[in-house]
């Protein structure tokens, strides 16, 4: 029983780091600028179809492949805001034709990796070659270990760059009032580009980490993408501490819901969490730190 | 003295609406200028479009001879002019010592260099040391007002221009501010300065030029004006039932 429940825990936290990192990106983006990022998915799956090119088809090694696949998707996303939000930046109320747009940009991602990729999945091999390790009698798959391994270091290196640097500072500055920043001097486009890169990265690295452990498809992003945004509004829309803690309990419940009461019912499990927050806790956990936003 | 700032003939508009009429008005090397008008008159208008926030539809602005009214704030603030909007806009997630740190944003800074301006800031406003680690949002208006200036000023500005700073403050607190403004002046810096404070603003400053529904209706020295009750009362009589 104990056993089950650990490994239960970790294979959950690995999950939930996936949503957590995805969720990341959902709420830098909206604190940013305001806006929903409805494709904010799909860079996972082009995350993880980067480094298929570069695992399967040019054979480079993981840690060369993974980092360079996390720079190109987020490459893609500044390439993505330029077209999509730059345009109507200083338009008032554009909110919502982004955000629609963004909708329709998900479908054309999909369509285009589809093109390019056929439809048969690719599998990634896991970093470590061993399916599983026997640590203290429980039996864990090494991928999880790397995924939590990996999701720690980047986001505390996210939130050093964020909250110790200059350059992370001008990036909140811009979030709270961006006409003020830009009379700084602080060249706000290039600020959202960004903000965007990383968010898209971030999504990347969650395709690149999960890809092993599911397979590579075009739609990988959609299931992905629905999970973060109920981590995302769980957390509080509005913070990284809440998209963190929204990711985790989210992979958390999911994975326990599926072994302890029902496996068919898996994708419920973080829907029932979020009907529930939406009904008795609307904020999120920590709901009070959008306000802070000017 | 040589016009280090020059606005000729602009007008403006939000939309559909237009804010400034063949606004025209001059600032040079070491004054005080300031703009006086009624609510909605246009001062906010005529610093946004001389900071690039917005871009006038016709009419010309020059900075030291170079044309401005075609860039963008950033680029603007790399020339020199620093706008401190009106109602402070401090950022408020941000400390004291990292909303000084954003000034410094127009330009390449060492560390060092930044240090030591954050020094010279300190000095001019000695209260903002007690609150150095402080967020914005806490701060009350009068030492928003105080960073909003110092921020300001980190950007090493040749021309600074300051939007109402007296707005919402206490008299004590008023008198504080022009007293700053004129000491900052003396130590060398040129001031364009919108303010609804008659008395206080036509004491420290040069020249003056009154606004009134956008356009520009009246420009002299402060000396002139200040003896002109005609002119005073008609700027007191509307800022007095406010
Ligand atoms: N963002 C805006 N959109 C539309 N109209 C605006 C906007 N800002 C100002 N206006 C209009 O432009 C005119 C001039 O406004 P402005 O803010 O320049 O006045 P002001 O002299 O600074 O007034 P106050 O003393 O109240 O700050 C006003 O009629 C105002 O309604
Ligand atoms: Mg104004």
């Amino acid at each position: 029983m104990f056993v089950e429940f650990i490994q239960l825990t970790i294979a959950g936290l690995a999950v939930g780091s996936i949503y957590a990192l995805v969720a990341l990106g959902f709420v830098l983006i909206y604190t940013s600028v305001n806006v929903v990022n409805f494709a904010q998915g799909d860079f996972a799956m082009i995350g993880a179809y980067f480094m298929v090119s570069l695992v399967l088809g040019a054979h480079w090694p993981w840690w060369v492949a993974l980092p360079l696949a996390m720079v190109l998707t987020g490459a893609v996303g500044a390439l993505f805001q330029l077209v999509l939000y730059q345009p109507v930046r200083n338009r008032p109320r554009n909110f919502l034709p982004v955000m629609i747009a963004t909708v329709g940009a998900s479908v054309f991602l999909e369509q285009v990796f589809l093109l390019i990729y056929g439809p048969v999945p690719f599998q990634l091999p896991g970093i470590f070659k061993a399916q599983s390790v026997k640590i203290d009698g429980v039996f864990v798959y090494p991928q999880y270990l790397v995924i939590i391994v990996v999701t720690s270091v980047m986001v505390t290196v996210l939130n050093w760059f964020l909250e110790r640097t200059k350059l992370g500072k001008q990036l909140q500055a811009t979030a709270q009032d961006a006409d003020t920043a830009r009379l700084m001097g602080i060249r706000v486009a290039r600020m959202t580009a960004l903000i965007f890169a990383i968010s898209t990265g971030l999504g990347g690295l969650a395709g690149i980490l999960i890809a092993p452990v599911y397979t590579v498809t075009a739609g990988m992003g959609s299931t992905i993408a629905l999970k973060a945004f109920a981590s995302a509004i769980v957390g509080g829309f509005g913070s990284i501490k809440g998209a963190i803690v929204g990711g985790l309990t989210i992979g958390l419940v999911e994975t326990y819901g599926a072994t302890y009461i029902s496996g068919s019912y898996r994708d419920a499990f973080p829907f029932i969490v979020l009907i529930l927050f939406l009904i008795f806790r609307p904020s999120g956990l920590f709901g009070e730190k959008v306000s802070q936003k000017v | 003295m040589p016009n280090m700032l020059e606005v000729r003939n602009i007008s403006a508009r939000y939309g559909n609406v237009t804010a400034l009429h063949d606004v025209s008005l001059t600032v040079g090397q070491g004054e005080i200028i300031v703009l006086l008008g009624v609510n909605g008159a246009g001062k906010s208008t005529t610093l946004k479009t001389i900071s690039g926030l917005l871009h006038p539809v016709r009419g010309g602005i020059t900075f030291e001879g170079e044309a401005i009214d075609r860039m963008s704030p950033e680029s603007i603030v790399r020339r020199g002019i620093a706008h401190v909007p009106e109602g402070r806009h401090v950022f408020p997630g941000l400390t004291v010592r990292e909303n000084l740190v954003m000034g410094t944003s127009n330009r390449k800074v060492t560390r060092a260099e930044t240090e030591s301006d954050i020094e010279r800031i300190l000095e001019i406003f000695p209260d903002l040391k007690r609150l150095y680690t402080q967020m914005g949002w806490s701060l009350s208006g009068g030492q928003q007002q105080m960073l909003a200036i110092g921020r300001g000023l980190m950007a090493r500005p040749k021309l600074l221009m300051l939007d109402e700073p007296s707005l919402g403050l206490a008299p004590v607190i008023i008198k504080q501010v022009f007293r700053t403004i004129k000491s900052i002046n003396e130590a060398g810096m040129t001031i364009l300065l919108v303010e609804q404070n008659v008395g206080l603003s036509l004491k420290i400053a040069h020249r003056a030029y009154l606004l009134e529904t956008g356009r520009m209706i009246r420009t002299d020295t402060a000396d002139a004006l200040r003896e002109d009750d005609g002119f005073r009362n008609a700027l007191l009589g509307v800022t007095a039932d406010e």
